[in-house]
């Protein structure tokens, strides 16, 4: 008797969720990691963590983001509104709700009214924050810079830069400004094209760069070697962590005028001391796929982009099946998140069971 | 009430819990010895007032870290519309300062 009334007091408190103590996150140095899905100059695009677009019109908000099978809800702000959108597992019909509506698809549209609705720079940051009752508070973040230029006041993006990018070479163009998300605390390496699709600069030209957030101000001036090379190379200061705005133009004089192609890049910098998730693994049997939830990740959840259903709350399974069904040929992803990193981590397969993109 | 007053107060009442079941616990026909019974029970109540702590302790982190998510997302965007403003003032400035050379314009004789 004494042992069992012991037995039940013992696990009584153990089954209360979270036995071990957590401590408080700050996400400012983390990197953004939401998946998010948009429109820019008319062409719907699916990317991880950072958003850029350029157009020339104002245009409707049109921004979702992916939000993990967990209730929670979604913070965004433009520099001037700050919303909050809840997402709740409605459990008398079985499905989720976002804004009052059930979701039909893995997505939550945000309420941003319109981008820049007359002309200049439109930033937004965003938290979905999910309450996971094992590991607490799972924060992933993303970020948008939008620009909408008029050739006047706000000139549009015409100087065509190659930059290094976490290992990657990104670039800049006609309506294409930068970004870059990467490790903070070392310098930022840029080429500067002489010549581009809109632009060939002249004798005389200066190249200017601003960085307001680290007082940082260049004039470099373009010399001969420079225009028969083709090229500039300059070295920004070291990165720092969270968002900074990198601001280059290019100026040269002609026909008595002083001519300007500008552009922008949006370099986010984050603390070396992060670590993020592997992709989820995945082993293939024929059209049967065995998806693994990745070491350390917190939540896994698997899509088909037939909609969300009951399958998207098994939250916390380290392995899950997916199936083809009759009559579907869309991809299915495997998505994994992390609290203590804020990392999203992605693996999509195509009907073929091929490495994809994300859809 | 501060946290570390609630947190005192929980380990309080987990403390008089044991307390209590180790009165029950001495007076059961069942029979705990006194010594073996005031040290079971003073686990047991330490374990569940322990939890109760880490209950708290654990809330309180949550609700921080839902505050700290939404701070983050209106500081960025205010951080990042005040850059993009200070880039072009910023580049207006440095074209003011060092405008670029006209090659054509007439050379002053010194």
């Amino acid at each position: 008797m004494r042992i069992v009334i012991l037995a039940l007091l013992v696990l009584s408190s153990c089954a209360s969720p979270r036995s071990s103590p957590i401590f408080a996150l700050t996400f400012s140095d983390k990197p953004p990691r939401a998946a998010i899905r948009g429109v820019c100059n008319g062409q719907t695009f699916t990317t991880q963590g950072t958003v850029v677009c350029e157009q020339k019109e104002p245009t409707t908000a049109q921004i979702s983001v992916k939000v993990p099978p967990l209730e929670g809800r979604v913070i965004y702000s433009n520099g001037q509104l700050k919303k909050t959108d809840d997402f709740n597992w409605y459990p008398a019909q079985g499905f989720w709700i976002f804004k009052n509506r059930p979701m039909k698809d893995t997505w939550a549209d945000l309420d941003l009214g319109t981008i820049a609705a007359t002309f200049g720079d439109w930033p937004v940051s965003l938290d979905i924050a999910a309450d996971d009752p094992d590991v607490g508070v799972i924060v992933t973040r993303g970020v948008l810079y939008y620009r909408v230029c008029d050739d006047a006041t706000v000139p549009c993006s015409k100087l065509e830069t190659n930059y290094d990018c976490a290992g990657h070479v990104n670039a800049t163009g006609p309506a294409m400004i930068g970004k870059c998300e990467r490790l903070a605390g070392s310098p930022q390496d840029l080429t500067v094209f002489m010549k581009g699709q809109l632009y060939t600069v002249q004798p005389g030209a200066k190249l200017y760069v601003s960085i307001p957030r680290q007082n940082y101000e260049s004039a470099v001036d373009i010399t001969s070697a420079d225009l028969a090379s083709g090229q500039r190379d300059i070295e920004l200061p070291a990165v720092l962590t969270g968002p900074t705005i990198v601001g280059l133009r290019m100026s040269w004089y002609q026909s008595g005028k002083i001519v300007s192609v500008e552009t922008r890049i949006l370099i986010i910098g984050y603390s070396p001391d992060w670590t993020g998730l592997d992709k989820p693994h995945y082993m293939l049997h024929n059209q049967t796929v065995d998806w693994v939830k990745p070491t350390f990740a917190d939540v896994m959840e698997v899509d088909t982009f037939n909609g969300r259903d009951t399958a998207g709350r098994q939250y916390g399974k380290d392995k899950m099946r997916t199936e083809p069904k009759a009559g579907t040929t869309g991809p299915v992803c495997a998505f994994a998140w992390q609290r203590d990193s804020s990392d999203l981590s992605i693996q999509c397969l195509n009907y073929q069971n091929q490495e994809v993109s994300f859809p | 009430m501060s946290g570390s007053t609630i947190v005192s107060a929980l380990g309080s009442a987990g403390s008089i819990f044991a307390s209590l079941l180790t009165a029950v616990a001495g007076a059961s026909p069942y029979g705990l010895g006194a010594v073996g019974g005031i040290v079971l029970l003073t686990i047991v109540g330490g374990w569940i007032g322990w939890n109760k702590i880490v209950s708290y302790l654990n809330s309180s982190t949550d609700s921080r870290d839902q505050q700290n998510a939404g701070a983050d997302a209106g500081n960025t965007s205010v951080d990042m519309a005040n850059q993009a403003g200070a880039v072009r003032q910023g580049l207006d400035g440095l074209q003011a300062a060092n405008p670029p050379t006209d090659p054509n314009a007439p050379k002053v004789k010194s």
